[in-house]
């Protein structure tokens, strides 16, 4: 009897210790708060226009090419911008400039943020994870203890600056995020995510740095994350699975994205003609990791099957190579936050997964209403979802990122309850999506168009 | 004639064998308690003798399968035991950076580029008297950007810097483990004042074509401490993670941070900090443990953010005439002192002796309850560890430690060492010491080690190490070629 008993014990005790390894994996997105920048910094493609206009160093060929790809890029004129642009200093950003553009997003964010989460009694001496990823700007002391600062943050609080990681910054402060649930116990995280345009402006003649000024805006996301299984009730979504991918051992893929000095000596982003490859080959090495942890067994099966069978139709007959089957993602993964990088990523990434015009109008809205706001963007787009009333429970999405290095980053989320907050897009989701994204002042500038 | 001295003598002899006395007496004390249950226990056996013994065991009525139940229990409840610890974590080595002899900045040549760059003499002036206050030799090195006249802070010679020190620093502790790049799992790199895009570690994953599923991070803008906030991650992470290697990098470019204005507490760091890199690999596999050099114990971590004194004390921004610099705060130390309180606050309990905290707890409670005026009691810390590395920040951060630590000269020859023969080479100088104690012979199996550093924000950061193996004297690394000449006696001013 008393050996029984023992034995008993002995099982519960490692049922136990498999449990909680198994429930510390979880992280669950408590709630999240896009920026939305005061109207004053709206930039329409007039006002780029006159930016453009101003710049001395530019000739009539750049006017065009620039005007071009405004018009083109799919952006709307409802977009962001730092004060110091705005203000037409653009050329002359100070460090300050810098810290202010810094502040007006992590103020407005967190504030929000901690206002929401009192009422789950999460106060910011709480927190026990910080995670601040800014691509291009990192000031010492870091913005992460400029947060610290700011909201009275404990003493043991671990906080971590990300800086040079890319457009796909957010996920990798997730991983990190995650990877310390793991081995902490009860741990309270929050991630911010931004990017810094007013000290990164190109002012040079360079084609391939002046795209980068063209796209990117101003944005940002605050996350407040847990592992805690009792705020799993309150939380938004759960995490599944997250891979990352860096392709950066090709020289090709590291050099196609970078900050580099033009032949003047200004600092710029350069934007290679080998980007859309790279993104392509990290973009498979990525799924074909991530898809087996999140596609059912049955249509994995399946798309084995159609594979060798076209391989062997192929063996059977000389002719040309079999073109790719077709995976079904919809069979495990029901919505598709995709990096708004610009018109031709969104294009692409959709064509190559077989995605309707439904499933991609939340990230080419996104792009038309906040531009790419680099780290922050897949935020917008997933708020947009949520703005629409598509999240429901049990609902699965997948985030895709690329990212400078190159690197492919995605993950999977599950939706615990159904969602309906309208966030960021308050104000205009009933306008989206508009009849046309077409650029207005197409007409205006549509000569700019014409080949000569 | 007075006798004073004499009693004074004996007396203080005394008081130090007592005090050895109570320290051996509480530190031991489970295993004195043993001495006399043990006497009893076979006293006992003695007097019941044999026949009884047996009888005994026969009247618990054991049979086999009672025998097997509890011994599969015992197994059981030791796997339990063994898997929900905590992975260890090994330092299997590190390597750190040996700046060329074409680098080096003797005093000399920092003033006469000095004088030739800025126009202000009051400026030259400055910098002069803080070189000869601050305890740096001759020896000390700048990047190759930074001896050109001006200075040529550009993006490219940053980056050249970058790929120079990270690069030979990788490439020695690849030479020393025979590490194979496919094989890093885990990769962070610190450097607070240059964080290109794509990242430093996307330029190392790209130089030695790492794996793809690599999980690499790059930290920034995190001051000195950030190389033990690095080690803090990569702990996190490889006891996520089995059976896996980081590669820790911890690094400061100063090609970019050149202050060329007339601000008195940015120009500072112009004087202080040198060029300099660390590689360090960590593993938690089982078969590493044989050939680590340390093992991981406790990394803690202390933010003063929260308060703006101790936020502003290091301070990066623009002066009156638009150049940046970071302005150090006259107040750095003693919020560099707070900030140590606050951190041995917390390791104190984890790693001192029961008879320092006994003594601590004693204190404490004899002051609330008996009297205030009591002083109050500062652990002795030489008690848990053989060697200190604190981070050479400056001359006076050291003297600082020194004296809240009571420690000796020797226990502080390292940091002092260090900050003459390579100045501050910011994250990277922790390293830079424990290599000293390694070349003089002195790391011994079992001898714990504490590194410190403090950063802008403002942090403490401290990392406890345990030797796993006695370190041979290193052939080469930084120290190889001059480690005979020291230590030197380094002057209060070094007359210029």
């Amino acid at each position: 009897m008393a050996s029984a008993f023992m034995l008993f014990y002995c099982f519960l005790n490692i049922a136990w210790v498999v449990f909680r390894r198994w429930r510390d994996r979880r992280c669950y997105l408590v709630d999240y708060v896009c920026f939305k920048p005061s109207d004053d910094r709206k930039i329409s493609t007039e006002f780029s226009g006159k930016i453009v206009e101003r710049n001395r160093r530019l000739g009539f060929p750049e006017y065009k090419f620039l005007l071009k790809v405004i018009v083109n890029s799919g952006i709307g004129e409802e977009t962001y911008g730092p004060m110091n642009i705005v203000e037409g200093r653009e050329e002359s950003c100070t460090f300050s400039d810098g810290l202010a553009e810094m502040d007006s997003c992590l103020d407005s964010t967190l504030d929000e943020l901690f206002k929401r989460a009192a009422a789950s009694g999460v106060t910011p001496r709480d927190v026990d994870v910080l995670v601040v990823n800014v691509s291009m700007f990192a000031p010492a002391p870091s913005l992460a203890s400029r947060i610290v600062r700011r909201y009275g943050m404990r003493e043991d609080v671990k906080a971590f600056n990300l800086a040079g990681m890319g457009c796909s910054g957010s996920l990798i402060s997730l991983d990190l995020v995650w990877n310390v649930f793991q081995v902490r116990g009860k741990t309270t995280a929050v991630v911010l995510t931004s990017e810094s345009i007013g000290p990164n402006w190109y002012c040079g003649r360079d084609k391939s740095m002046m795209l980068g000024n063209c796209l990117f805006r101003s944005g940002g996301c605050a996350m407040l994350l847990s592992n805690d299984p009792a705020m799993r009730r309150r939380s938004k979504m759960s995490l599944r699975s997250l891979v990352r991918t860096h392709i950066g051992a090709n020289d090709d893929a590291h050099n196609c994205a970078a900050q580099l000095e033009d032949d003047e000596g200004l600092v710029g982003f350069f934007l290679g003609k080998d980007l859309p490859k790279a993104a392509v080959r990290s973009f498979t090495d990525n799924l074909q990791r991530l898809l087996p942890k999140v596609l059912p067994t049955r249509e994995l099966i399946l798309f084995a099957a159609r594979t060798a069978k076209q391989r062997l139709k192929w063996l059977n007959k000389a002719g040309a190579a079999p073109a790719a089957t077709r995976i079904n993602f919809k069979s495990g993964i029901d919505h598709f936050c995709l990096h708004p990088g610009g018109a031709a990523v969104i294009e692409g990434v959709g064509r190559n997964m077989g995605l309707s015009a439904y499933e991609l109008e939340p990230s080419r809205m996104t792009l038309h209403r906040w531009g790419n706001t680099s780290a922050s963007s897949l935020w917008y787009v997933l708020a947009y979802m949520e703005a629409k009333r598509r999240l429901r429970k049990r609902h699965r999405v997948l985030m895709v990122t690329f990212g400078a290095g190159f690197k492919c980053n995605s993950c999977v989320w599950e939706v615990e309850r159904d969602l309906d907050d309208e966030g960021a897009w308050e104000d205009c989701i009933h306008s989206y999506p508009p009849k046309t994204l077409a650029n207005p002042y197409f007409e205006k500038y549509g000569w700019i168009n014409d080949e000569q | 004639m007075p006798m004073a001295p004499l009693p004074q003598f004996s007396s203080s002899v005394k008081l130090k064998y007592v005090k050895l006395g109570y320290q051996y007496l509480v530190n031991n004390f489970l295993s004195l308690l043993l001495l006399p249950v043990m006497a009893a226990v076979s006293l006992e056996l003695v007097h019941r003798g044999p026949g009884e013994m047996v009888e005994l065991w026969e009247s618990l009525r054991v049979d086999l399968i009672h025998v097997m139940c509890y011994l599969f229990a015992i197994v059981f409840v030791s796997t339990v035991y063994f898997m929900s610890r905590p992975r260890p974590v090994y330092l299997v080595d590190y390597a750190c950076f040996k700046p060329p002899a074409t680098c080096r900045v003797p005093f000399s040549t920092f003033m006469e580029h000095a004088r030739l760059i800025y126009p202000n003499e009051k400026s030259v002036r400055f910098q002069m008297r803080i070189l000869e206050r601050s305890g740096l030799g001759e020896e000390t090195c700048l990047p190759p950007a930074n001896h050109y006249l001006p200075p040529k802070p550009t993006m490219e010679a940053s980056r050249d810097e970058a790929q120079l020190v990270i690069f030979s620093a990788i490439d020695d502790l690849v030479r020393k483990t025979g590490l194979k790049p496919k094989d890093i799992d885990i990769l962070i790199v610190n450097c607070s004042l240059f964080s290109p895009t794509p990242s430093l570690s996307a330029m190392i994953i790209n130089k030695y074509k790492l794996r793809s599923n690599i999980r690499s991070f790059n930290l920034s803008g995190m001051g000195c401490s950030a190389g033990l906030i690095s080690i803090d991650l990569a702990r996190d992470l490889l006891q996520a993670h089995p059976s896996s290697k980081a590669l820790v990098i911890s690094t400061e470019i100063i090609t970019p941070n050149f202050y060329p204005g007339n601000e008195r507490a940015m120009l500072l760091p112009n004087c202080l900090f040198r060029m300099g890199a660390a590689a360090i690999l960590l593993s938690n596999r089982r078969r590493d443990a044989r050939r680590a050099k340390y093992r991981l114990v406790h990394v803690l971590r202390t933010h003063k953010g929260a308060e703006d004194r101790a936020y502003r004390c290091v301070y990066q921004e623009e002066d009156s005439e638009g150049n940046s610099g970071i302005n150090l705060s006259k107040d750095l130390m003693s919020i560099a002192g707070d900030a140590l309180k606050s951190n041995i606050t917390t390791l104190g309990p984890l790693v001192l002796p029961m008879s320092e905290q006994l003594l601590f707890f004693l204190t404490l409670v004899g002051r609330k309850v008996i009297n205030p005026k009591w002083k109050p009691y500062i652990p002795d810390f030489k008690q848990a560890f053989e060697h200190f590395c604190i981070h050479a920040g400056g001359r006076a951060v050291i003297d600082e430690l020194q004296k809240n630590l009571d420690l000796s000269a020797e226990h502080v020859e390292a940091s002092r060492m260090t900050l003459h023969r390579f100045g501050n080479t910011s994250s990277s100088s922790l390293w830079y010491e424990l290599n000293y104690i390694e070349s003089k012979g002195r790391m011994r199996r079992g001898d714990r080690l504490w590194q410190i550093a403090f950063g802008s924000g403002f942090k403490c950061n401290s990392a406890v190490w345990k030797c796993m193996r006695t370190v041979k004297t290193p052939v080469d690394g930084p120290w190889a070629n001059c480690i005979h000449r020291y230590p030197v006696h380094i002057p209060e001013v070094v007359k210029l």
